[in-house]
């Protein structure tokens, strides 16, 4: 039903409405206030009584549109059975009754209306986050520029991205430079610096430089397609609320339905056979308890339900995407937010990854001549230094000694750097430092320059995240392969409960299933590359640092676009919000239905239009507080990490 | 063979349901319904595929005559 034909539709059925109602009430002239309520009751039934035929013709007979077409003609039915025409529909208000029939209908639509309203309005919310996948892209092809669609751009093409559009495949920057907006992608507010030779993933915005990329990944394998589909497939996994409300909705209509017809027969031929069927103050025994079992219909859908539940866990997924972290299905929110522990792998995760120079005591100009031999490798800890130096010398002869360390020549003398035993080797005479972390010792012309220490850094964000780990709840252990001595340093620096160093792969499984079997469940965090099997055997596997490999995409839970683990603690306090939503629509639909239905029952004459008022409220009020879990504030990043642009 | 289309106009968590159950009785096909995304995904035989989108359609306008399905590309 278009929105704009169902406006127009109420609107018809309210101006008949109104005249019937003052004509009813005030003069009580049968003749032209019955004519005029059925004819607004006809307005806004039509289109509820051709939906209600078309489902029976398909076996469907308990359908709301029925339902509620029962109510109404059920109400004008009793008012021309139960009402005498001179004594009571000739006088003011004598067409109560019919009023509640046209009413329910027009309510019905009104409710409809709103729900088609909210429906679409939570739907475009959702359908703005999947958007972050251009449908064209421009592509050089033979010294000209041509708009195609991005799945006809074969890797390896160059393709020309505009200041302010979105990145449609991902790729490597060929020429240009400009910021780029990555929130879409990893709810990182933050724009970050790129320029010639960084890569760049699909669905990121340029914001002010023109970029040329040479792709490294078909359309349908970028970034941003990957991210929309794992957030398509996730809807169709659904959590055990929504297969609850599904099995729930399926036996509801039909006990409502049998007891609304219960209490329109016993009762009243119980009272007729005691004392007949016209009570002393004239009225009809029938006609009250038919009346009572019409309101029940109106109450019997369950609409609120069956739509706000699904539309919670969607609007949960399209949040915490908003938020950078793709869950894989409706059914990780329970999970998620009931995790007694916390695991994390340590390198990568809640280290960078990468060394660093913790501490030196070599001077400049030494740190100079080291640079100088370290620039020739491209070992992690030879990155470390050379990053940290800015001048170096020149080198020549630079040559590896075999996991010992490295020598090479520099202005006429030979340097040499590596472990302390390297040094001893040719008698040179040195400090020995203990530190858990690697240390290196320097010399240069066989007298001794003194030592650096490199080390995997901590994230920054990583403390934060241990301690709001630890304000949720949850234990925090630290699952690695490195040695006791490094994991015990960073343990302490983070703060982290437990640690298990010298770990294997399998091991690290291990340790997880272990803590499984002691009753826990277990969230665990890792990079998702070496993590796999650990990813999957967890209750929950959150992968670190984007759509990596499709191993690590297929093991997991959930992807964390941004290798930060204070996302991943953040969206726990969402998945808790999610479910508690989802919990608050099941159990305050039922409760409001409950108590309208006792109402109807236990109070005579408890209006009809009041009982539609009811449901359509609760349907709407639902669909509202699902469309909370929806909105999801950006993660705050850490300080500003712009990469400033160089010269 | 699988393809994902958009589905606009099914406002009715009802009718989504319902739809989802006709099309999954269409033979050789399988079919999974997001209302809240409003959208479909259908797997059917590469050479009854145009056959099964057609029956699709046909039971579609049974459920709700204003749904209009669309192929995403």
């Amino acid at each position: 039903m278009r929105v704009n034909k169902m406006l127009i539709q109420i609107a018809i059925s309210a101006a008949l409405l109104l005249p019937a109602i003052l004509f009813d009430k005030i003069t009580g002239w049968f003749w032209v206030y019955m004519p005029l309520y059925v004819l607004s009751w006809g307005v806004a039934a039509w289109s509820v009584a051709v939906k209600a035929v078309r489902n029976i013709s398909q076996g469907v007979v308990f359908d709301e549109n029925f339902l509620m077409l029962i109510a109404s003609v059920g109400a004008f039915v009793l008012s021309f059975v139960f009402s005498d025409y001179k004594t009571v529909l000739c006088a003011p208000g004598g067409g109560e009754i019919m009023m509640d029939g046209a009413l329910v209908m027009l309510l019905y639509q009104i409710g409809e209306y709103f729900q088609s309203l909210a429906v679409r309005k939570s739907r475009k919310g959702i359908k703005q986050l999947l958007s972050m996948r251009p449908d064209s892209a421009i592509v050089e092809r033979g010294g000209a520029e041509e708009e195609v669609f991005p799945d006809e751009v074969e890797v390896g093409e160059i393709i020309v991205v505009r200041p302010g559009d979105r990145i449609a495949i991902d790729g490597v920057i060929e020429s240009g430079s400009s910021y780029i907006d990555s929130s879409a992608v990893t709810g990182e507010s933050e724009p970050v610096y790129r320029r010639a030779g960084d890569s760049v993933q699909s669905g990121c915005i340029a914001s002010d430089g023109l970029l040329r990329i040479r792709t490294t990944r078909e359309f349908g394998e970028s970034t941003a397609s990957k991210m929309l589909r794992l957030v398509e497939e996730a809807s169709e996994k659904k959590a055990k609320q929504e297969t609850f409300i599904t099995k729930f909705a399926k036996v509801y209509t039909p006990i409502v339905c049998a007891l609304a017809l219960v209490i329109a027969v016993i009762p009243p031929l119980i009272m007729t056979l005691v004392s007949g069927a016209v009570t002393p103050d004239g009225t009809n025994v029938w006609g009250n308890w038919i009346y009572t079992a019409l309101a029940l219909l109106v109450v019997s859908c369950p609409c609120a339900l069956v739509i706000s539940v699904p539309l919670t866990f969607f609007g949960g997924i399209g949040g915490a995407t908003k938020r950078g972290v793709l869950l894989k299905g409706s059914d990780r929110f329970s999970p998620y937010a009931g995790a007694t522990v916390i695991a994390f792998d340590k390198t990568g995760t809640i280290t960078t990854g990468k060394f660093s120079v913790t501490e030196t005591n070599i001077s400049d100009e030494g740190l100079r001549l080291v640079a100088a031999v370290e620039s020739n490798f491209t070992h992690p800890i030879a990155l470390g230094i050379t990053e940290y130096v800015k001048t170096r010398g020149r080198c020549e002869g630079a040559e590896n000694l075999a996991g010992r360390g490295v020598r090479g020549t520099v202005d006429g003398k030979e340097i040499l750097i590596g472990k302390s035993e390297l040094l001893s080797e040719r008698d040179i005479a040195h400090e020995e430092i203990s530190s858990p972390y690697t240390t290196l010792y320097a010399a240069y012309g066989g007298t001794y320059l003194g030592y650096i220490i490199v080390a995997d850094t901590v994230k920054p964000s990583s403390v934060e995240a241990i301690a709001e780990c630890k304000r949720q709840g949850l234990k925090t252990v630290m699952l690695t392969g490195d040695r006791y001595e490094v994991a015990e340093a960073v343990a302490r620096e983070v703060g982290i409960d437990e640690f298990y160093a010298g770990l294997l792969p399998e091991d690290k499984v291990a340790k997880v299933e272990e803590l499984k079997a002691r009753g826990e469940k277990v969230i665990f965090c890792g990079d998702g590359i070496n993590d796999a099997p650990v990813l999957a055997a967890a209750d929950v596997g959150c992968a670190m640092g984007g759509l990596g490999s499709d191993a690590a995409i297929e093991a997991s839970d959930a992807v964390v676009m941004k290798d930060d683990l204070s996302s991943v603690i953040a969206e726990r306090k969402h998945a808790k919000k999610t479910i508690a939503v989802a919990m608050e629509n099941i159990i305050g639909s039922l409760i409001i239905k409950t108590a309208v239905m006792v109402l109807t029952i236990v109070l005579p004459y408890f209006p009809l239009w009041i009982a539609v008022i009811a449901d359509v409220g609760v349907c709407l009020l639902a669909i509202l507080n699902a469309m909370r879990t929806l909105r999801g504030k950006v993660a705050k990043s850490e300080p500003p990490k712009l990469t400033t642009p160089a010269a | 063979m699988t393809k994902t289309f958009e589905i606009e106009g099914l406002d009715c968590a009802n009718c989504a349901k319902r739809l989802e159950d006709l099309i999954n009785r269409i033979p050789q096909t399988e079919c999974r319904l997001s209302f809240a995304a409003g959208m479909l995904r259908i797997t059917a035989p590469d050479d009854a595929y145009n056959a099964v989108m057609k029956e699709v359609r046909r039971v579609a306008r049974i459920v709700e005559p204003e749904a209009v399905i669309t192929e995403k590309r």
